[in-house]
């Protein structure tokens, strides 16, 4: 791009983002005088609009660690990111999918990692507020499944889930700002979450144990019911898998998190092709 | 292009009236400013947006809507009126305008022209659509903030508006401040009065 109208764009684009340079040459001597309203505020129009468009963006989505990290820091990380990772997204949706690559790496944040972390929880947040809707399986489905169909049944999941896995309490952090009071001291604690849009289109979440945890990694990996048991072993008593692994599938049913019971093999899936 | 494609389809599936876009720049070397920036007025920039548009046109097998934005400052590049400018592309790309009274009346106050000339200076078989907004008047300048109720002057210009192109389907954006849809709906009458007493053709006394 060497055209007038490119360098103008290159330099006005420089100027909203306090990155000019001087043999860019500034957008200032570009800008025609008029009226009462001098060139340096006109500019300066743009500038603020695009400071607190993308600060808006930040706080909109991350709200929580915005009271976690209190006025003056949280201005901080908002500025220093906003430098750091110019937007190159069509969408403001995903402005700010790289801050907890940045909480992580940058100081002061990367000290405390359950920042990034409760950063993390909230962007999963969204990501169940807007992912894809689509049809929930229900329990008659699974009930009329013959049994010799079971072994090979495979699960396909809502498109809002999400599996939130963490080695700090910042559920319990969370939950704490949420609600106006204050938040623990960080503890390290791995725990496991799950993370959807309920039938009330509510974004919810719970506890996940590690069983449930496991045999979601497994049907998510499209595993069959069959292998899920047999997995079940290391963790439950052989005369309690199968009873365990339906509990576990009737309530993921209830909550409204499987999009489709899969009972025909694959292969012949692919024959029909 | 993937955008094309997903816009296509979705035009497809909802079958919308029109399709519009604003006459603007958003970003350069695959950084986006999320703003709507202005266009220098000049024949290099003409040329620049034609071919864009007709591309898009041809690939949605439709006609698009142009819409002038707000805005607070002019190249020196710029050689001709943002109305110029905009009906030159409407013309040569084929496309058709939306016309956002609201962003007229806040160019003309930043820049020093009369919204009026904007208006009357419009190629009339090109109009589909007006938007109507509120923004913040700062006295020396206006910023186009789609978070306050259209004001009297903006009104007026509609009301010019109707006169010079006759009945056009009309909006009203509001991006913030949200009033009760009470209030929203008494700002719609406002503007189907005006639309009333505008577009119904006034009877002569004599003919009763
Ligand atoms: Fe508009």
């Amino acid at each position: 791009m060497s055209s007038l109208l490119a360098t103008r764009q290159q330099q006005l684009m420089a100027y909203l983002q306090g990155t000019q340079t001087l043999d860019q040459g500034s957008i200032h001597s570009h800008i025609v005088k008029q009226g009462n309203v001098d060139t340096e505020k006109r500019l300066g129009i743009y500038q603020n609009a695009y400071q607190l468009r993308l600060k808006e963006t930040i706080d909109t989505d991350h709200n929580i660690l915005g009271l976690y990290l209190g006025d003056d820091l949280y201005e901080d990380m908002m500025n220093n990111f906003i430098e750091r990772n110019p937007s190159e997204q069509f969408s403001l949706r995903h402005f700010a999918d790289p801050l907890i690559d940045f909480l992580n790496q940058q100081a002061p944040f990367n000290e405390h990692p359950q920042i990034a972390e409760l950063a993390r929880f909230e962007r999963l947040l969204l990501n169940a507020f807007d992912a894809l809707d689509t049809s929930r399986a229900n329990l008659e489905q699974l009930k009329t499944t013959a049994p010799e169909k079971w072994p090979h049944m495979q699960l396909r999941f809502h498109p809002s889930l999400q599996i939130f896995v963490s080695d700090w309490n910042v559920v319990n952090i969370w939950q704490n700002l949420k609600q106006d009071t204050n938040p623990p001291e960080p503890v390290l604690e791995k725990n496991s979450w799950l993370v959807w849009r309920n039938f009330e289109r509510l974004t919810e979440f719970r506890p996940l144990d590690c069983v449930a945890l496991n045999m979601l990694n497994g049907f998510q990996n499209g595993l069959h019911f069959e292998d899920i048991c047999q997995a079940l072993l290391e963790q439950v008593p052989e005369h309690q898998v199968s009873e365990r692994a339906l509990s576990v599938i009737v309530n993921w049913l209830e909550l409204g998190l499987i999009h489709k019971i899969i009972t025909e093999p694959a292969s012949s899936i692919l024959a029909q092709r | 292009m993937d955008y094309l494609k997903n816009l296509k389809t979705l035009a497809n599936e909802i079958q919308p009236k029109w399709v519009s876009d604003h006459l603007c720049w958003t970003g350069v070397n695959q950084q986006n400013s999320h703003d709507l920036l202005p266009l220098p007025y000049n024949e290099e920039a003409i040329k620049h947006v034609v071919e864009r548009v007709k591309k898009v046109q041809d690939y949605l097998g439709r006609q698009i809507l142009l819409e002038n934005v707000s805005s607070y400052i002019t190249y020196s590049d710029s050689s001709m009126s943002e109305w110029d400018f905009l009906n030159a592309i409407a013309q040569a790309a084929d496309c058709h305008i939306l016309l956002d009274i609201n962003n007229i009346y806040v160019s003309a106050r930043n820049h020093g022209f009369d919204a009026l000339d904007y208006i009357l200076a419009m190629d009339k078989k090109r109009i589909r659509q007006f938007h109507l907004a509120g923004h913040t008047d700062y006295g020396d300048y206006v910023i186009d903030t789609h978070d306050q109720d259209v004001c009297d002057p903006v009104w007026d210009l509609y009301r010019s508006a109707l006169q010079t192109f006759g009945p056009i389907s009309t909006m009203i954006e509001r991006d913030d401040n949200i009033p009760t849809l009470e209030n929203l709906v008494a700002e719609l009458d406002i503007a189907r009065d005006i639309a009333q007493q505008v577009l119904t053709p006034q009877r002569s006394k004599a003919c009763v």
